[in-house]
């Protein structure tokens, strides 16, 4: 089980990634930040905590002494920009997996589904892209669109 | 127990040399690594519960989806896209069929594009592969963007000059639907343009595995192999060794069976045979042949990996474009020497992953054909993927040039998991093939901005994207070069064939391989019946 400090880390970093706006619910609100954690502890446990290090670690580099959530959101992208940027490929492979699982969770069916009994409620995020869902097929794959 | 034939792997060619062996009275074993799905049970269209990487039903890891995946360590690789099961990565690829550029088979293979083309129309044929009739919005827009920087269309199944085409995918042609039909069959045959062709093919609903709509392995080569009455599959069955013994003329080993574990179980199991098959991947077969201790006198198992060194390029309109509708490719532009691009439709899911990642930053300017390229976030990214429904992206697939250095190995500084040591694959491009990357990124934003978008975007993913894995087992004369000969077995084991990708010589130029890795495959089958089971 994660730190709760770095959990809440994890929080902050996808609420940068996908944040709420006048008419997106933002990724915290779906719930990404879960899904983030349960895939990256499903990857390899411990990891977790690993990347909240690195998130706080490259967070001391932007305002000397603050961790990730005491950033502004300004500084927060900063940091992620600062590791995607790092020679390092597994640095940049964690800004990858916050952005995979995160955007992962919050545009596909992830927040409305139940895969034990396979009820689905379409996600809000699939009506604001313009995601048609499942079909069983386009008749007018032509006049549609 | 003894069979004829085992065959370490039920992806896109194991089953190839399983159909054609069997219907020859061959008796054959099939064992595949992940869970063997049923499209109508199991294929629920959804982009997470079945194409995650970590948990989703087409992974490359176990059926039990509560354990993590398989891994490999990655040295200048990104994400790793391959299914296990029964049908393998062909649960998840788009279907597209092309043929190889005959220029770079011809010179470069130990056979030429001649040899190859009775072996092309055999798998044609039989798949079937055929020509889409019609184009989905997204897929007429890259034909009017194709058209406006100049390309002319092609129906021709052989690629040999920069033109256009609409694809030849192994896809049953568009079903008729008629209003107030149900989508379902026998109502409808045929594809019926869902758009879900990235998360296995279950359509049209309830119809038999023959008639469903994508003809991955799952509901072609298989069901026609176990038909025969002679090929058995076992599911969840991964290959740990293949045993073998040392002779003293000839080739110098002789494959004599295979032993796997029961990944429910965990079970060891094993059987002898008078030929055995790598068809497990071009990561896997040549981990599985390192882990057995098999010779390796010249040192080519694994080396000279291609992948077609990927990207993205993704237009925004101001008209509807609906990404998810229709076969995900319908159309495909070819520029032998570079490689080949296509328009490519997907979900929300995989739209936000291919704006969110690769290399450079949204506010970042450019002085190339793209407006920006790589990583978006915030709310800025959060307005441009609400464009989605006004987006064709554009996948590039490059000619990439296969070198020694790129090529899979046993991560000897890691853990070994349950199956033995694990692989590491390494991927570094040639400056020839970033060069070619660009080229056809270029070309992919100058039919964006032909076809009318307004802004494009350029993932530029960094590290390397894997879905076209090959040439890791690759075909040649010449064993300082190559692994197997031009009858597709090893060249220093007697009895041990090669059936998938890794085969491949080279990466044909840019074209996606599976269709060329079936026609050798089914070629293979030949050399195995004639050469140890006449």
């Amino acid at each position: 089980m994660p730190d709760p400090n770095a959990i809440e880390t994890i929080r902050a970093a996808v609420d940068t990634i996908t944040p709420a706006t006048a008419d997106f619910p933002g990724a915290l609100a779906l719930g990404a930040d879960r899904h983030v954690i349960d895939m990256l502890e499903l990857g390899l446990p411990g990891i977790t905590d690993m990347f909240a290090a690195l998130l706080d670690a490259y967070a001391g580099e932007v305002r000397a002494g603050a961790s990730f959530v005491a950033l502004t959101p300004d500084e927060r992208s900063a940091v992620l920009r600062a590791m995607s940027t790092d020679e390092s490929q597994d640095i940049r492979d964690a800004v990858d997996a916050l952005i995979v699982f995160g955007n992962g969770a919050s545009f596909s069916e992830w927040s409305g589904y139940d895969r034990a009994t396979g009820d689905l409620r379409a996600p809000t995020t699939w009506s604001y892209v313009g995601f048609h869902g499942p079909v069983h097929g386009h008749p007018d794959y032509r006049e549609n669109a | 127990m003894s069979r004829d034939v085992i065959i370490i792997g039920a992806g896109g060619g194991g089953p190839v040399v399983a159909k054609e062996l069997a219907e020859r009275g061959v008796d054959v074993l099939m064992l595949e690594a992940g869970p063997w799905l049923d499209p109508d049970k199991d294929f629920t269209r959804l982009e997470d519960d079945m194409g995650s990487i970590v948990d989703g039903q087409l992974r490359w890891g176990p059926a039990d989806r509560t354990k993590g995946p398989w891994v490999r360590r990655r040295d200048g690789v990104g994400l790793i896209l391959q299914a296990a099961g029964v049908g393998g990565t062909t649960l998840h690829y788009n279907g597209i069929c092309p043929r190889a550029y005959p220029q770079s088979i011809n010179g470069a293979w130990p056979l030429g594009y001649d040899e190859l083309l009775p072996y092309y129309e055999q798998v044609e044929e039989f798949l079937p592969v055929t020509m889409v009739e019609d184009l989905a919005t997204k897929d007429a827009l890259f034909a009017a963007g194709c058209e406006a920087v100049g390309l002319k269309r092609s129906e021709s199944r052989d690629c040999s000059d920069a033109v256009w085409r609409p694809c030849h995918n192994a896809i049953l042609p568009i079903a008729r639907m008629k209003p107030g039909v149900a989508l379902r069959y026998p109502e409808v045959e045929g594809c019926t343009m869902c758009g879900h062709c990235l998360q296995g093919c279950p359509h049209p609903v309830a119809a038999p595995l023959e008639k469903k709509a994508k003809r991955a392995t799952n509901v072609s080569y298989v069901p026609a192999a176990i038909a025969t009455g002679r090929c058995e599959i076992v599911p969840n069955a991964f290959a740990t060794t293949i045993l073998f013994e040392q002779t003293s003329n000839g080739r110098g080993a002789r494959a004599r069976g295979v032993r796997w574990r029961d990944t429910a179980t965990g079970e060891t199991l094993e059987e002898e045979a008078t030929v055995v098959v790598l068809a497990g991947g071009s990561i896997e077969s040549p981990r599985l042949w390192l882990n057995s201790g098999l010779p390796k006198g010249h040192d080519t198992v694994g080396r000279y990996l291609s992948m077609h060194l990927q990207d993205f390029v993704t237009g925004f309109f101001d008209r509807e474009v609906h990404p998810d509708v229709g076969q995900v490719t319908m159309a495909r532009a070819d520029f032998p020497g570079y490689g080949t691009i296509w328009s490519q439709g997907f979900g929300p899911q995989s739209f936000s992953i291919v704006m969110g990642g690769g290399t450079g930053f949204w506010d970042e300017p450019t002085n190339e054909p793209w407006d920006y390229a790589g990583r978006t976030w915030g709310a800025d990214a959060v307005q441009k993927l609400s464009e989605y429904h006004r987006s064709l992206t554009i996948a590039i697939s490059t000619d990439d040039e296969e070198i020694p250095s790129n090529r899979v190995t046993l991560a000897d500084d890691w853990a070994p998991d349950e199956n033995g040591a694990v692989p590491k694959v390494t991927y570094h491009p040639t400056p020839t093939s970033v060069e070619r990357q660009t080229w056809l990124a270029r070309k992919a934003a100058e039919i964006l901005k032909g076809a009318g978008a307004r802004e494009v975007h350029r993932t530029n993913i960094q590290p390397a994207f894997f879905t076209h894995i090959m040439s890791t087992m690759r075909m040649g004369n010449d064993p300082a070069t190559s692994v197997v000969d031009s009858g597709g077995e090893a060249h220093e084991v007697a009895g041990l064939f090669v059936g998938d990708t890794s085969i491949l010589p080279n990466g044909l130029g840019g074209p996606n391989p599976t269709l060329t890795a079936q026609a050798i495959a089914t070629r293979t089958a030949e050399q195995i019946a004639a050469r140890y089971l006449a």
